[in-house]
């Protein structure tokens, strides 16, 4: 892997790599420079190699596993080591997988984009307008995760069953006459546990983007006249990409791959991809055919993701 | 420090005040249903008792896969921040290339579901000898944890100044101080975040476990096992403890934290 | 880069090996006509894979404490996950084999046969259960030691419905939508089929399948979601969000009782969908003739309606039906008590999906995969 000592972007480009201002007024030998160039690459590339080295062990291998596994002929409850295309051939092309995997698709891309805008203004606020309660704020969004999963749906039920509590407000308030069953075994009620779930992992990256941008920077724009939403669109959203991506990342993947919520809180036409690789992986024991939808599934994620952030950066140069 | 009217003040208040309400809710929930006097999972219970926080004590199973758990979200909370730590600072200096790449490929393990991982995990322990223990546990879930600590801190890490680095080199101080007095503390929300977030997903797991664990079983296992002889409110005692420990934690973790570039 | 190249081929042939490897296993009997010997369980640990009480650990403590040995339980609530753990060689004992996993699991080589002629209370089981050939191999060998047993009746809430239908049929009507739920499982579609009086059900030809995949398509637009397993179903319905669970079991009613609520349980007509749970070795146990010697134990008749009660379900031991406690008590027996023949399974322990490989002409186990596939996703 080679790399070049980059000057870190948003740091003047100086044609040593240095800090402006500092040319000419000492005598600073150009080995010493060179070497610290190479010190710097060494270093990075050992940093980088623990967990690398940790991840291709731990996760490579037993994706490698499965990978095999894949490539498998399933006969009658069982696999054999031959080789074969057949499952990759179902995974892409089997009508029903199809359904389920659009069905996944549209509520991760509807959660995801609520999400990021959600934890977009709860992190700017916590960080430019209400700065005093920020920290707790900001940690106590962390806490919501915990208290166990299976207990957390089964609360969702008693929010949102037929003589729950959200059902109880909305008759009290008349807003209907009698309770919604829409609010339970339905997208909607996976789409709120999701979004319950994922608000926090949306919050944590955007936040810890928006660190490095003081609010002395947004001061100083709007000192110069800028609107805050001028400020906003130039300064803060093109800092925070990373954090952005990373949040819109971790919920699209997050609910593609989820299967617990939809079997808890979904309804029967509302099953996800991820409960389809577990009926083919347990009920029909056919592991070559679960692999294989498994796999197909991370990488159309992957290229999606790609895709997706390919063209976010095409349309905001 | 910023002046702005009341009025939007108000307005973000109230943002926040919903957004939390939002994420509570289920939780003030889960507590309220851990005091029902009788095995109810829902809040159509009239009476109220300790019952099943008495029963959880009680338990010499639950309360020694309490500990072992609390040693598992630790340990993968302390790994995989300083993979995630180590490897972000190693990436944040690579070209934009490379870096699209080191910052996509750790994702692949969420999207991959967890029967198929540990499936995978287990064939390779068993392939190489290593047995069941709580540690062939933690190593599984550093990798489901890995990839959070990772893109947050590469997130934290984007628009880093590293000329105050370069700074304080020039000054003489060495590498290990930089790290220790500038970095470090820069980084401890998101680091801390990030760890919380690595701690919740270890103590909630339950797949991993049951392949890599053996005997030496943890929270979920012992709890969702023991599902087919009835739910009760005792999973609601435990989820409430594991809320209130987590609060003092992130109290702790919110004095910590020195936030904000000067 | 080439060293590199070479670790991986090394890796992943070493792989393949041991994925291989863990698929075989050992398929031999257990031991000879010798008598049980339950010495072999000297100090042993047997480790227990299944459903959380089915090891009988709280009802065999007199044994335990003779052989100084233990039982260490992993529990599970799903069979993919228990299957795999087999399947990538973990070390197993004991483990429940549900009567409708059975066929699977000694296709994959889960379990291991056992020598029933060595169980002391063998020819005291019932025939519905013993001689049921949804536990045995194609060469008669028995895979499993039934310990516990339930009906398959629908749960309803009287509060709600006093006089819910009777007819799996009645609820593809529009009166019932959201009215039920039931299992995320093709086996729904046996009990449209006897209702719609094919007899050979499950093994349907593809005219009459046909029927019973349109019919099962109404059935699950109309039904208000799955349940994942029993307890999900008792909550669903204590809580009112629904009246009727088609997936039902007995012991519903003893679990909704402890939350303060009651309910009842019917059958639809002509079917009784029940099944049983047993005790198997799996392959990869490293003490056969202990587990074989702790299996002995469990079917003697104080023993297991110990265990049965303990289970809420019905004893497996015609010896132990006077013995079981109050709770217990809810079983109709007739059923279990009649010798039964292949052909009579149907009624009484019905395998609700057809074989993997069937007659030309039927459908068999991956037709009927692949359209509960298709129901679920709304095609």
């Amino acid at each position: 892997m080679t790399q070049q000592a980059q000057p870190v972007a948003g740091e003047a480009a100086t044609p040593e790599g240095g800090r402006p201002g500092r040319q000419g007024s000492e005598a600073r030998p150009p080995r010493r420079r060179t070497s610290n160039a190479r010190r710097r690459r060494v270093g990075t590339t050992l940093l980088l190699a623990t967990p690398a080295a940790y991840f291709v062990i731990l996760f490579v291998v037993p994706l490698a596993v499965l990978v095999v596994y894949s490539f498998f002929t399933y006969q009658n409850f069982n696999f054999i080591p031959k080789f074969t295309w057949a499952n990759y051939v179902q995974a892409l092309t089997d009508p029903a997988l199809r359904v389920f995997y659009f069905r996944t698709l549209r509520i991760a891309l509807g959660v995801s984009v609520a999400v990021v805008v959600v934890s977009y203004f709860f992190s700017h606020i916590l960080m430019y307008v209400l700065p005093g309660a920020k920290r707790i704020l900001f940690f106590l969004v962390l806490v919501s995760l915990f208290g166990g999963y299976l207990v957390r749906i089964y609360a969702w039920r008693t929010i949102l069953g037929r003589d729950g509590a959200l059902n109880d407000l909305l008759i009290h308030t008349h807003v209907v006459s009698h309770p919604a069953s829409f609010l339970l075994n339905s997208n909607f009620a996976i789409a709120v546990a999701m979004l319950n779930y994922l608000i926090p992992l949306g919050v944590l990256p955007i936040f810890s983007a928006m660190q490095n941008i003081s609010p002395h920077l947004l001061e100083a724009a709007e000192d110069l006249g800028a609107s805050r939403l001028r400020t906003v669109r130039t300064i803060v959203l093109p800092l925070t990409t990373r954090g952005l991506r990373a949040a819109f990342a971790f919920c699209f993947i997050a609910t593609m791959a989820e299967w617990v919520t939809p079997q808890l809180l979904g309804g029967p036409l509302d099953q996800f991809v991820g409960n389809q690789v577990l009926y083919e992986f347990g009920e029909t024991l056919n592991w070559p055919l679960g692999a294989a939808i498994a796999l197909t599934l991370i990488a159309s994620v992957v290229a999606l993701l790609g895709i997706l952030f390919g063209l976010l950066r095409l349309v905001t140069r | 420090m910023l002046r702005r009217w009341s009025g939007r003040k108000v307005g973000a208040g109230v943002y926040v005040a919903l957004v939390l309400i939002f994420l509570f809710a289920p939780l003030v929930v889960v507590v309220l249903i851990s005091f029902n006097a009788t095995s109810n999972m829902n809040l159509q219970v009239s009476g109220f008792s300790f019952r099943w926080y008495r029963q959880i004590a009680g338990d010499p199973l639950v309360v020694a896969a309490f500990g072992r758990t609390a040693l598992a979200a630790v340990a993968t909370a302390l790994v995989s921040g300083v993979l995630g730590l180590t490897g972000a600072l190693g990436a944040v200096r690579l070209t934009p290339r490379w870096r699209t790449a080191v910052f996509t490929i750790p994702l692949v393990p969420l999207a991959f579901p967890a029967l198929l991982f540990a499936v995978g995990l287990a064939t390779f322990y068993h392939a190489i000898g290593i047995g069941f223990s709580i540690w062939a546990t933690i190593a599984g879930h550093v990798i489901l944890a890995l990839p959070f600590v990772f893109l947050v801190l590469g997130a934290a890490l984007e628009r880093f100044r590293f000329s105050l680095l370069d700074a304080a080199r020039d000054l003489g101080a060495g590498s290990f101080t930089i790290f220790r007095t500038i970095t470090l503390p820069l980084l401890r929300p998101a680091i801390l975040g990030a760890m919380l977030l690595s701690m919740a997903i270890s103590v909630d797991e339950f797949v991993i476990a049951f392949f890599t664990a053996g005997s030496q079983q943890t929270l979920p296992l012992v709890l969702y096992g023991r599902i087919n002889l009835g739910v009760n409110p005792g999973l609601n005692a435990i989820g409430s403890v594991l809320l209130v420990l987590t609060m003092a934690l992130a109290f702790m973790a919110a004095r910590v934290s020195v936030l904000e570039v000067p | 880069m080439r060293c590199w190249r070479l670790v991986g081929i090394l890796g992943v042939t070493a792989l393949l090996a041991s994925a291989c490897a863990s698929s075989k296993g050992s398929s031999a009997a257990v031991g000879t006509t010798a008598a049980i010997n339950p010495a072999s369980c000297n100090g042993v640990t047997l480790r227990f894979l299944g459903l959380a009480g089915e090891d009988g650990k709280a009802v065999t403590k007199a044994f335990q404490a003779k052989y100084h040995m233990k039982i260490s339980e992993t529990n599970v609530t799903d069979w993919p996950t228990a299957i795999s753990a087999i399947k990538v060689g973990q070390p197993y004992d004991l483990m429940t084999v549900p009567m409708w996993y059975a066929q699977r699991m000694i296709a994959a080589n889960i379990v291991r046969p056992l020598d029933t002629a060595r169980l002391t209370d063998w020819p005291d089981l019932f025939p519905g259960v013993a001689k049921n050939s949804l536990i045995q191999g194609k060469n008669g060998d028995v895979y499993g030691a039934p310990i516990a047993w339930g009906d398959g009746p629908f749960v309803y809430n009287p509060g709600q419905i006093p006089n819910p239908p009777t007819s799996a049929l009645a609820l593809t009507q529009p009166q019932w939508k959201n009215k039920f739920v039931l299992f995320n499982s093709n086996a729904i579609m046996d009990v449209l089929a006897v209702e719609d009086g094919y007899k050979n059900a499950p093994l349907l030809t593809a005219a009459q399948f046909k029927v019973v995949t349109a019919q099962t398509r109404k059935l699950v637009a109309n039904a208000q979601a799955f349940t994942s397993s029993y307890q999900d179903g008792t909550d669903r319905l204590v809580s009112g969000d629904v009246p009727i669970d088609m997936s039902g079991w007995e012991a519903m009613v003893n679990f909704a009782k402890a939350k303060g609520k009651t309910l009842k349980y019917g059958f639809y007509k002509d079917y009784r969908g029940g099944w049983f749970d047993n005790l198997g070795i799996p392959t990869t146990s490293a003490h056969p003739e202990c587990a074989l010697a702790y299996i002995n134990y469990v079917l003697h008749p104080k023993i297991e309606a110990a265990l049965a009660t303990s289970l809420i379900s019905g004893t497996t031991n015609a010896k132990s039906v006077g013995l079981v406690g109050k709770s217990d008590q809810i079983y109709d027996y007739t059923p279990v008590k009649r010798v039964v023949s292949p052909a009579e399974n149907l009624v009484e322990f019905p395998d609700p999906t057809p074989p993997d490989s069937t007659a030309s002409g039927i459908m068999n186990f991956q037709d009927w995969a692949n359209a509960w596939q298709s129901i679920t996703a709304g095609q």
